[in-house]
């Protein structure tokens, strides 16, 4: 029945997750941004860079090499080394020939609005240059959506490798990924806010189209309008999912093993039984083989004999290593049939003398009721959501609840223009929440610790008084034995090193 | 122990998070960021409030403290809650020397929930490798909060035990399936081991010398032979036998499981099975230097006397340097009575310390019978990766061996000592094969 409890779970934490990532998707993402065409023009751009590259390359370098020799001959003999023979080379071989082996289709160049800035087509070596810049911003484009599709289906084989092997270990590399979703544009944004800075722009990074909605990008609203924004409900979907997530693991971690045991005791009894008829049998032959060996062999008495009466031609080594062989070849078969039969037996017998055997070895007590689990489980999600979503409230808006409190909370009615931390610009920033992050997150742990620190005081005085209660009760003992016995109890007996080694009969 | 890998993970995620959130300056990863930091320790402060781990009672239960190598051994642990509180997530994993012992069946650790006053067992089988004084435990129990973010580690004071494991049964058993065939009347005749002279059985008779006492005379079978013919009877006796194991270091050479020191255990507790079943009196002697000989003395033939040399030979184990003639002497000084003894020793000492020391027990009347486990024959480890070079040294360290064993047995022979060198597969049968033909003898009576 527990075990029913946590397949629920886990349904219940594949569905959030459908859900988180949905809205996640739609919500703080523009609906284009996973160009799934991107996965086949990425090969396609890719071959036409390249392709431009080399076409490039053929005729740089004859060009190259012409200037190199007309330096150096091109005084001795000026009718070959003269640039009239290498254009012709690049006109007619290059142009005429080698360009005809090639396909270079036209090259479209999108700006971030998605309007067309340009056409590019390679007709001769002259158009190499733009063609191959233009193959670039594509190819970037390309990229760029593939990472997103990367990412979402890191995020999805994730969710399903913990639909499937219920680890929370997984949720959270779905989240990872998630959270690299955003954190990707955001990167590419910030560099070219960075190129701005310098007052430069590099066109391939300025062409990417914005992939993330204003709703991931705005800064939070103060107040309680917070709980009603869409950032605020994927995060919560997030967390909701990551949270059911590991109160599924831990369903599963304790309630599996008795089960697993169980089937796994079952299995092992069922070839203890079945095996153990079969070695029977199988062993006998397998002794008979070893005794023929041996035979042929010679025994190894008679062997040690000849190696010590220095017969010719005996050699240890090889003697070892072919007694090596045979043992390796039988004597582990050997054993590990000999434990089959015994331990088929032993456990017969193990499992009629104690009863609660077979329930031990399978821990069958150990496995929690249902009821149980499912109250604890929702009481806990609860309360750790509850505490959770509020310390994050708080934490996120430091002006809000800065001016609840010195306002207490809406019942005093304090100057607030005179409290400049309210209007100071670093409380309009991020880092702002540090503010109020720092301490609640120190508390905790802190708190922890004044709690460890009080139980360890308080056993150390249950232990001393133990050890008070004890001692007063071997005093009375002693009090009430002759004097005699008391002393001789205290001295240890003299022990000569031969009565310790001598085990005495 | 505080926080757990899981809850780690979370704030090292947490914070590079954070750091994305506030170089970007984006809101969604500064609130996913605290939404994984406060996942992490909101239940720090509840889980220590709530964790009386002194309320958490656990053992081991053994089916049985001492048993023979191979035996299965049923291990069982309780675990008891006897507080008011839950535990949401206890791990327990109870320990043992995986080169020790086996584990056949079940398994050694549980992840569950235990409930206030209530109790969960588990259990498994296990079987040792390795005959001695063997150490079971301790037992671990892990604390953690449900989500398994916070943890905290202890380890069940006074949860190590001791199993005290005897050298393998098997050989017993094989002696056993003898026995019965003997009582079948199948080996008939092997042990015989009588003393002639006295006793009531008649042995036989012979013609009458100077000395031989007059009621001995056979009247009638002198009138028949007109010489005089004594009648000779004889008896069983027993005698006292003391099996010597060489529990220097050298002995514990090779694989741990095949040692000589292993097989020479093996086969003094076959050796005094057997002499007890035919009512001697069997003697243990352990040495390696003076200080460390361990003497068992032969006492009469109770059936306790069996199970005092097993709980004897199981604690032994190979220690100190090989000093044979302080050994001898030791056992000398606190045993004189004439045995029958066996020395099994590889000898890996000084020749003329091996001779001295076998000389000191002649020097007593001992009859002695030395065993020698032939050194290269155990230590084979590793042959299959030898190269051409390093079998040429073995090959050279096994003649040299051979010409040592060689020359203490040219001496022991000088003193009517028997020396057999043995291998691992034949040295059970030779030490009982030695112990009847001594028998047959009347050696030591």
């Amino acid at each position: 029945m527990s075990r029913a409890f946590t397949h629920v779970l886990r349904i219940v934490a594949a569905g959030l997750f459908i859900w988180a990532f949905t809205f996640f998707l739609l919500g703080m993402f523009y609906e284009d941004v996973f160009t799934w065409g991107a996965m086949a023009t990425f090969f396609t751009n890719l071959k036409d860079l390249v392709s431009s590259g080399l076409y490039m390359f053929f005729y740089y370098a004859p060009q190259g090499t012409n200037v190199a020799l007309s330096g150096m001959f091109g005084s001795a003999a000026p009718s070959i080394f003269d640039t009239t023979m290498i254009r012709g080379i690049n006109n007619g071989l290059l142009n005429g020939y080698i360009l005809q082996l090639f396909s270079f289709p036209a090259k479209i160049v999108t700006d971030a609005g998605g309007n067309v800035t340009g056409t590019y087509y390679m007709t001769n070596i002259y158009d190499a240059n733009k063609y191959a810049m233009a193959s670039l911003n594509v190819l970037v484009k390309d990229v760029y959506s593939l990472v997103f599709i990367i990412l979402g289906i890191t995020a999805i084989v994730n969710a399903v490798l913990f639909v499937a092997r219920m680890r929370g270990k997984y949720s959270l590399n779905t989240v990872m990924s998630m959270a690299g979703m955003v954190i990707v544009p955001l990167t590419l944004m910030a560099f070219q806010n960075m190129l701005g800075v310098f007052e430069m722009s590099w066109d391939v990074v300025a062409n990417l189209r914005p992939v993330l909605r204003p709703e991931i990008t705005q800064p939070i609203t103060e107040g309680w309008e917070f709980f009603t924004r869409p950032m605020f409900l994927a995060i919560l979907l997030i967390y909701l999912f990551v949270e059911l997530s590991f109160q599924a693991e831990y369903s599963d971690l304790v309630t599996r093993p008795s089960e697993e045991r169980e089937e796994r005791l079952g299995y092992q009894l069922e070839s203890l039984q079945r095996e153990g008829m079969r070695v029977t049998t199988t062993i006998e032959k397998v002794k008979e083989k070893v005794k023929e060996q041996k035979k042929t062999g010679g025994t190894q008495q008679n062997r040690l004999k000849q190696f010590f009466s220095k017969a010719g031609g005996f050699s240890y080594v090889k003697e070892m290593v072919e007694k090596r062989k045979f043992e390796r070849a039988t004597q582990s078969w050997l054993e590990a049939a000999s434990d089959t039969r015994r331990l088929g037996s032993y456990v017969q017998r193990l499992t009629t003398e104690d009863p609660e055997a077979r329930r031990t070895l399978t821990a069958k007590s150990s496995a929690p009721s249902a009821g149980k689990m499912l109250t604890s489980t929702i009481l806990n999600i609860l309360v750790r959501a509850g505490a959770i979503i509020t310390l994050t409230f708080i934490v996120s808006q430091p002006r809000f609840i800065l001016t609840s409190l010195f306002t207490g909370f809406g019942t005093l009615n304090p100057p607030l223009e005179n409290w400049a931390i309210l209007h100071s610009a670093e409380l309009a920033t991020p880092e702002a929440i540090l503010v109020l992050l720092i301490p609640i997150m120190c508390t905790f742990p802190v708190i922890s610790l004044i709690i460890k620190k009080i139980k360890s005081q308080r056993l150390k005085e249950l232990l001393r008084q133990e050890d008070l209660r004890r001692k007063a009760v071997e005093e009375s003992i002693f009090a009430a034995r002759p004097a005699e016995s008391a002393s001789t109890a205290v001295i240890p007996p003299v022990e000569t090193e031969e009565n310790s080694k001598e085990v005495q009969l | 122990m505080g926080l757990a890998d899981k809850g780690k993970k979370f704030i090292i995620f947490g914070v590079f998070i954070i750091m994305a959130g506030f170089a970007f300056n984006n809101y969604f990863l500064l609130l996913l960021s605290l939404i994984l930091f406060f996942s992490a320790v909101v239940s720090l402060p509840t889980f220590d409030l709530s964790l009386n781990i002194e309320n958490l009672e656990v053992r081991r239960e053994l089916e049985k403290e001492k048993l023979f190598k191979d035996d299965f051994l049923h291990v069982k642990v309780v675990i008891k809650n006897n507080g008011n509180k839950k535990f949401d997530f206890l791990e327990i994993r109870d320990q043992y020397d995986e080169t020790i012992f086996r584990r056949v069946l079940g398994e050694q650790f549980i992840a569950t929930r235990i409930n206030a006053f209530s109790e969960v067992r588990f259990s498994y089988v296990l079987a040792p490798r390795v005959r001695g004084e063997q150490k079971l435990g301790p037992l671990k129990v892990i604390v953690k909060d449900r989500l398994g973010f916070n943890a905290e580690e202890r380890i069940v004071p006074n949860s190590i035990q001791d199993v005290l494991v005897y050298p393998p049964y098997e050989d017993i058993r094989k002696i056993e399936v003898m026995g019965s065939k003997r009582a079948a009347g199948i080996n008939f005749g092997v042990h015989r081991s009588k003393q002639k002279g006295i006793g009531s059985d008649f042995f036989g008779m012979r013609h009458y010398v100077v000395g031989d006492e007059f009621r001995k005379i056979d009247w009638k079978a002198s009138a028949r032979l007109q010489q005089l013919i004594v009648r000779e009877f004889e008896t069983e006796r027993t005698i006292s036998v003391v099996i010597l194991v060489d529990s220097s270091e050298s002995m514990a050479a090779g694989e741990v499981e095949n040692t000589k020191f292993e097989f020479a255990v093996r086969a003094a507790m076959l050796l005094a099975k057997i002499a007890l079943e035919r009512h001697d009196n069997v003697g243990v002697f352990v040495f390696s230097d003076e200080k460390n000989c361990e003497l068992l003395r032969p006492a009469s033939t109770s059936a306790g006397q069996f199970f005092l040399i097993l709980d004897f030979l199981a604690r032994v184990r190979p220690r100190g340097k090989k000093k044979i003639p302080e050994a001898m002497e030791f056992l000398n000084k606190r045993f004189s009575k004439r045995s029958l003894m066996f020395l099994i020793s590889d000898l890996d000492t000084r020749e003329t310390a091996a001779i001295e020391g076998i000389k000191k027990l002649r020097s007593r009347g001992h009859e002695v019978i030395v065993i020698s486990p032939f050194s290269p024959w155990f230590e084979i480890l590793g042959l299959e990766n030898m190269t051409v070079t390093d079998k040429a040294i073995a090959e050279a360290i096994a003649e040299r061996m051979m010409e040592h064993i060689m020359k203490i047995k040219s001496g022991a022979q000088r003193m009517n000592v028997p020396l057999i060198s043995v291998g691992p597969d034949e040295m059970l049968d030779t030490i009982l094969t030695e112990y009847l033909h001594a028998k047959k003898k009347g050696k030591a009576v």
